[in-house]
């Protein structure tokens, strides 16, 4: 049983959060402003993630994000109406872990939930202890394993399709670098592309449906707009 | 626009010919009306049947034959006169003698003097054939012809076979008077030329009486009608309807008219000098002169009825200028009076300092000085000038930021130093509420959005929550169903609000860099394939073989383009096919979609591009109709034109940038 501390000023948010994450098992801790959630985590050693709303009164997020992370390494997920680039990199800059806009789709935040929480928990995952090595590529916790063909993320096995594999084992393979669809065409195909298809685009959406919690703020395969795309190196 | 343009063309042509009718007709016209006074005006002319048988004509004839046959006689007296060939005939009954003048072309004759075996005539000698009965029947042949014999006159002319009687007593008049006859036969050929002159006059005048009414009438209407054209097509040319004022146009009216009354005159003087000169080149200069006339009339016309059409004939006169000066002056006293006394005390000194100085070489010296120094003040006021013009100048280049000195500024400069700086501070107090007044609607519209958020996030979250717990009947979950919908759209439309007020506001940091064109639509024609193939769009992607750059930010192109593909895929007729291509031009490159919408597009491109108006009337579909306005403005941002054409039911975006 993990403790999950939720802290937002809108009651009936925090009660939302509670019906979702009390059916994933977790037990939840709630509290409505930063001091209250401030006094929680000093007060206690047993919660393992903190959800944290930003606009809050007495203390902000922001600031409680800040003096949490002076002594403790529990996970925080910002959660804020706030949408803009830079609200989430201040976030992400003052010890937020992952950062969630609202209105946010339940789902999403459970995914990332139970993600944060293993790793926190489990000491190293099973991505820490597997090593790249012959045949196997992996960044952060996408791993593939060409011996097998298997594709495990955050621990969870994906099925690819064997075309939507050999992209994205050669992304990973060739992590950091951006490709675009001609040189991927090329790559993966060995034989050269047509000027008008939006083939390797499909895949790469596919694959993205597959690995990522959000699609559409892909962690591990980014698209660069008018340039390619890439696998992101994750240690 | 292509009507319009066929229908000046057309005007134009129509100009054109008429330019050339006109003096077609004109020339029928009054020669017909000429004609019609020649014929009328006379009797006689009216009542012939032809030249030969007019009154005048037998007159004339007569006259010049009488005179004539003197001539003849002085031949037979003088047989030393030339003549070319003489041939020995019978005469009545007695041996006679013929003589052929043949220089003599005049109207073909036979006189026959059978007292004296003498015959002469002008018809051509052939050798050894011609008897004179032979030279009778070549005579009557002949179109007008004279046979005297024994002062008795066979002609074909009826008229002067009437004057017959007359003539045998001409006849013997001359028989009297032989010996007095000193009339040569120096330029006889003239009679016939001059008949034949007005033989050709009275005929064409003839013939035009003939059918003068309809002549007149015909040359009449079209003659109307070419003028009308003319007058309407004047000075329509080129592209737009405008009229066209060239340096001609310009030229003060008086002028105008002056150098037309002076061609008039030099016509006048050209046609004045024809009198003397033979017929046929009376009628080349006179050609020449019509047609060169005509052009300077042409021009003339032209030039006046563009006036008038331009409102500009009487603004073109030299009298209207004076007066309007002498106005412009008036109404603006205030300035002008102060000038015009200056320029007065500035004479009167300059004039005084002149007479003084004839005989004065210290007045000389003084005369200088003053000349010297009213060119500083001149000079001064001219800086002062320039200041006030740096200023403006500034002011209009957007610069508000700007102070001049009023102390140093004297009269009317100082009034106009004056009001600079207040519109100058004025301006730039505008631009700045105007900047803070937008950031405000920007920064409002945010947190307004925030604070929407923070609610809707709880209404979404218990929706949801709702929808997992038994529902006690069909309607309630019907209900959840609306509610989950419209809390979907209220949540995508505060997101697009947001969007859409930093994207027109410009308060949006782009990250310029060289993006490839083909990867950018190939990467999102990739993303939208499912939603198309759901509706059943089939994209037709039509991109160059070369790679194309611009410089652009990728998300926010990505953004623009992820609304018209959305756009599309939204309002886009199910089953029917997406155009979307790449055209690379010289320099710059078009990015273009076509599709078939689904809705009656019954408004304007400016209406839909506004924020919050949709293709369809109601308002009942996803899409908050925002993503073109959105679209629009990041697509200027980034410098790009973004442009929509509305044709039926064709849907079109084009989205130009300059090729990096």
């Amino acid at each position: 049983m993990y403790n999950i501390l939720v802290c937002d000023d809108e009651k009936e948010i925090v009660d939302a959060i509670e019906i979702y994450l009390s059916k994933e098992g977790y037990n939840i801790i709630k509290a409505y402003n930063g001091k209250e959630a401030l006094k929680i985590v000093q007060e206690r050693d047993d919660i393992h993630l903190i959800i944290l709303d930003i606009m809050m009164p007495v203390l902000d997020g922001i600031s409680t994000a800040n003096l949490i992370r002076k002594d403790k390494s529990i996970p925080i997920i910002m959660l804020s109406a706030k949408s803009e680039d830079y609200d989430k990199i201040a976030g992400l800059n003052n010890g937020a872990d992952d950062y969630v806009t609202k209105p946010f789709n339940p789902l999403e935040l459970i995914a990332r939930v139970n993600s944060q929480i293993r790793r926190y928990t489990m000491l190293g995952t099973i991505a820490d202890k597997v090593q790249e090595g012959k045949n196997i590529y992996k960044t952060g916790e996408l791993i593939i394993d060409d011996n097998t063909k298997q594709v495990t993320v955050e621990g969870k096995e994906v099925k690819l399709t064997p075309t939507e594999y050999n992209i994205l084992k050669f992304l990973t393979k060739n992590k950091g670098i951006v490709y675009s669809i001609e040189q991927i065409y090329e790559n993966v195909w060995e034989e050269e592309s047509y000027a008008a298809e939006n083939i390797i685009a499909v895949h790469i959406r596919h694959i993205r449906e597959k690995i990522e919690i959000n699609p559409r703020e892909p962690k591990y395969l980014k698209v660069i707009w008018g340039i390619g795309y890439k696998i992101e190196k994750i240690n | 626009m292509d009507l319009e343009e066929n229908k000046l063309s057309k005007r134009r042509i129509l100009k054109n010919i008429s330019y050339i009718l006109i003096p077609i007709f004109l020339v029928i016209f009054v020669g017909t009306i000429a004609s019609v006074i020649f014929i009328e005006s006379n009797q006689d002319f009216k009542d012939a049947e032809n030249f030969y048988e007019t009154k005048w004509f037998s007159y004339e004839f007569f006259d010049d034959i009488s005179r004539y046959t003197a001539i003849l006689e002085k031949i037979n007296i003088n047989t030393d006169i030339a003549y070319d060939v003489q041939e020995n005939v019978n005469i009545g009954n007695s041996d006679g003698r013929i003589y052929y003048l043949t220089e003599y072309s005049d109207i073909d004759f036979l006189f026959v003097n059978p007292e004296e075996g003498i015959a002469i005539t002008n018809l051509e000698h052939t050798m050894n054939t011609d008897t004179i009965e032979e030279i009778k029947g070549y005579i009557k042949n002949s179109e007008v012809y004279w046979n005297v014999e024994e002062g008795n006159v066979d002609t074909n002319i009826e008229n002067l076979k009437i004057e017959n009687i007359k003539y045998k007593t001409q006849y013997k008049e001359i028989e009297a008077l032989k010996q007095n006859m000193y009339t040569s036969l120096n330029s006889d050929d003239s009679y016939y030329t001059h008949y034949m002159e007005i033989k050709l006059v009275y005929d064409i005048a003839k013939e035009l009486y003939k059918i003068s009414v309809p002549l007149i009438i015909i040359s009449g209407i079209i003659l109307i009608f070419s003028v009308i054209s003319v007058i309407a097509g004047i000075g329509r040319s080129g592209k737009n309807n405008k009229i066209n004022l060239n340096w001609y146009d310009k030229v003060p009216l008086e002028i105008v008219i002056i150098i037309y009354f002076l061609g008039i005159l030099l016509n006048v003087a050209i046609v004045a000098d024809l009198s003397y000169s033979g017929i046929l080149y009376s009628i080349i200069i006179c050609i020449i002169d019509f047609i060169l006339f005509y052009i300077f009339s042409i021009i003339t016309l032209e030039t006046i009825v563009k006036r008038i059409k331009t409102k500009t004939l009487l603004k073109s006169t030299i009298i209207y200028f004076i007066c309007h000066e002498i106005k412009k002056t008036y109404t603006n006293r205030k300035v002008t009076t102060k000038v015009i006394l200056l320029f007065l005390v500035f004479s009167i000194i300059l004039f005084t300092l002149v007479a003084l100085a004839m005989d004065s070489a210290f007045f000389v010296l003084i005369l200088i000085g003053y000349l010297f120094a009213v060119l500083w003040l001149l000079i001064q006021a001219a800086i002062k000038f320039n200041k006030v013009r740096e200023a403006v100048k500034s002011i209009y280049e957007g610069n508000t930021n700007i102070h001049l000195n009023e102390a140093e500024m004297k009269g009317v400069l100082k009034e106009l130093t004056i009001y600079i700086n207040d519109i100058a501070g004025g301006l730039s107090n505008a631009i700045n509420q105007s900047l803070k007044s937008e950031r405000l609607k920007t920064e409002l519209i945010t947190n307004v959005s925030h604070d929407i958020k923070t609610p809707l996030t709880s209404i979404i979250n218990y929706v949801d929550l709702l929808k997992k717990e038994k529902m006690p009947n069909e309607k309630c979950t019907e209900y959840l169903m609306i509610l989950e919908n419209k809390s979907q759209r209220l949540k995508k439309l505060t997101e697009d609000l947001i969007e859409a007020s930093k994207a027109s506001s410009g308060n949006i940091k782009l990250n310029i860099e060289k993006i490839n064109v083909n990867e950018l639509v190939k990467q999102i024609s990739g993303e939208f394939e499912d939603r198309f193939k759901a509706k059943g769009l089939e994209e037709i992607l039509t991109l160059p073989e070369e790679e194309i750059f611009i410089n652009a930010d990728g998300r926010y192109m990505y953004r623009v383009l992820e609304n018209i593909y959305s756009n599309a895929a939204k309002y886009a007729l199910e089953n029917t096919r997406v155009y979307m291509d790449i055209i690379p031009k010289q320099k710059t490159v078009v990015i273009q979609m076509k599709n078939i919408s689904k809705e009656k597009l019954n408004i304007s491109v400016d209406e839909l591009m506004q924020r919050f108006v949709r293709g369809e009337a109601s308002r009942n579909t996803e899409g908050s109709g925002l993503g073109l306005s959105i679209a629009n403005s990041l697509t200027e941002l980034q410098g790009g034109k973004f442009h929509i054409y509305l044709d039926g039911d064709l849907f079109k975006v084009t989205i130009g940038f300059e090729k990096a």
